[in-house]
């Protein structure tokens, strides 16, 4: 495992694609942020972060740069081809999978962070200036944790979603239809079922407000992980048992 | 002798389409092995088949008596280059070779040294997009070469590579197998693999269609001209004897199933004149389109 984590850090750390997912996020956060923040009356800038359409907004882009970083981990090795290097230099498919979602994982706990640090910079700063009294709460801070942790699965599910589809514009596309587009009208088609949806579950883990009906936080995180689960063991199956062209 | 790879009545189907048709064939270890076959003739498929690359629809491939998924350190019995390798454009010679030896287990200091073998050493900061086909293929070769392998199975390696490339690779690839490993390699360029291989595997439609040693393929395309005053009488003569004659005009005659000794002695004994005796032998090429025709199927 040691050798396929220092060949999978390896392939991130050399091409564009990483950085430029990182410095996009970040930058589309603190575009997100500012917008927001600058869109409403200084009477609301009011209460804890997570209670702030920044935070709704901000959760929402980050999660769709997390899923890309784990969708491409996998299709970008399909589209360029390098995949047949890589699977006929290692003994298992699925040790490559785990390799490739911890290696993604770190560098979206990195994303992540700074995504945070940005929303929450670029929020509390605009809404001094506007004279409105945003604050950091202790509610805040769990929320925080929930925030960093279901980006890291849904770069978990990205993974295993990318194994499955290997096509990279069908990838992205999808995820970004499921979290931009069908999580966000769910609930007209499948009612109350859409609280458990992984979009929903995944606000409920980092206490989005403006959405209602969540489930509780720790019912949440565990049938969230359990999606990432669900789509890592469909991925590994074909990993396995589909050809390598 | 041992067995490198093997052909089990391998099968692949593509919808309607069977690529790869219960194939059967050994590769001895520490030879050269040319595959041939025409294009869509199933080379690739075969190749990935016994690479656990695609899985067969029937049948099985084994290398060094395994399947190659149950292959302990895979990397350092087979280094393979299967059509075409493929390269992320941003990534630089160094980076990919090191990625993936990283994954093979394989130290940094053996990257440097396939760099250096494949002539790649002054292009290992570039990034592969800017190379040409040639210095691809270069790179693909360095990458199979990575886990200094047993075994090395090549698609296509020519592909791309200038006359002084095809001659290295000619060399590097004889010199690989002196030293008691294997080389199974597929090839369109014939005139190259009858220079470096020892045996031959002739596919056509996923089938086997001769499994030989190079000389003994060359061999069977082996004639003999004679230019004799009588042509008619030669020709009943050698007719009787076994032979196969066909007149080529100007009182010469091409003569198979013989050879000069054997028509020496019996003109000699029919008191037959000879005045020109001249061995032809046919190039792999030759044979190869002989085959495949016969076999009554196109090519490219």
């Amino acid at each position: 495992m040691i050798e396929l984590l220092r060949s999978e850090s390896k392939k991130t750390l050399t091409t564009k694609g990483s950085f430029i997912l990182v410095a996009s996020a970040v930058g589309v956060v603190a575009l997100v942020a500012a917008s927001t923040v600058l869109s409403m009356p200084p009477e609301n800038l009011d209460g804890p972060i997570h209670d702030q359409v920044a935070y709704f907004v901000g959760s929402i882009v980050v999660a769709v740069f997390a899923l890309m970083m784990g969708v491409r981990s996998f299709t970008d090795e399909f589209r360029h081809g390098t995949i047949v290097a890589t699977v006929l230099a290692i003994r298992s498919r699925t040790g490559l999978l785990v390799a490739k979602a911890i290696v993604s994982v770190g560098v979206v706990l990195i994303m992540s962070v700074l995504g945070l640090v940005t929303l929450v910079g670029v929020a509390l700063s605009l809404s001094s200036v506007k004279g409105g009294e945003l604050g950091l709460a202790s509610s805040d801070w769990t929320a925080f944790v929930g925030f960093v942790g279901v980006m890291l699965v849904w770069t978990v599910i990205g993974i295993g979603l990318g194994a499955m589809v290997r096509n990279q514009v069908a990838g992205v596309v999808g995820a970004l239809v499921w979290v931009l587009v069908i999580e966000n009208f769910a609930s007209g088609f499948v009612g109350e079922a859409a609280r458990y949806m992984p979009g929903q579950l995944a606000h409920a883990v980092a206490r989005v407000s403006g959405t209602t009906n969540l489930v509780a936080v720790l019912p949440a995180a565990g049938l969230f992980i359990g999606y990432a689960v669900v789509v890592c063991l469909a991925a590994g199956l074909m990993l396995d048992r589909r050809d390598v062209l | 002798m041992n067995i490198a790879l093997e052909a089990r009545s391998l099968t692949k189907t593509y919808g309607r389409t069977k690529a790869v048709d219960s194939l059967d064939f050994e590769v001895s270890a520490g030879i050269v092995t040319g595959f041939l076959g025409p294009n869509g003739a199933g080379k690739t498929t075969t190749m990935r088949l016994l690479l656990g690359l695609v899985r067969p629809d029937g049948g099985e491939g084994l290398v060094f008596g395994d399947p190659y998924r149950n292959l302990d350190a895979p990397a350092r019995r087979v280094g393979a280059l299967i059509d075409g390798a493929g390269f992320h454009p941003d990534r630089t010679a160094l980076n990919h070779l090191q990625s993936v030896a990283a994954a093979a287990g394989v130290g940094t200091q053996r990257v440097d040294q396939v760099l250096e073998v494949c002539d790649l050493d002054r292009a290992a900061h570039r990034k592969v997009g800017g190379f040409s086909m040639g210095m691809r293929q270069r790179l693909g070769l360095a990458t199979a070469l990575l886990g200094e392998p047993d075994l090395l199975v090549l698609d296509e390696p020519a592909n791309g590579l200038d006359p002084a490339g095809i001659r290295w690779l000619r060399g590097y690839l004889r010199s690989y197998a002196e030293t008691g490993r294997t080389v199974f390699v597929s090839s369109h360029a014939l005139a190259e693999v009858a220079n470096v291989a020892d045996e031959v595997i002739v596919v056509k439609e996923g089938r086997l269609v001769v499994h030989e040693r190079t000389s003994q393929l060359l061999g069977r395309g082996r004639a003999v001209v004679v230019r004799v005053p009588d042509i008619e009488r030669a020709r009943t003569v050698l007719s009787r004897h076994g032979a196969e004659v066909e007149s080529l005009g100007d009182n010469r005659l091409r003569v198979r199933g013989m050879n000069e000794d054997e028509i020496s002695a019996v003109t000699l004994a029919a008191d037959l004149e000879v005045t020109e005796m001249t061995i032809t032998e046919q190039t792999l090429e030759e044979a190869f389109l002989g085959l495949v025709d016969d076999e009554g199927g196109h090519r490219d």
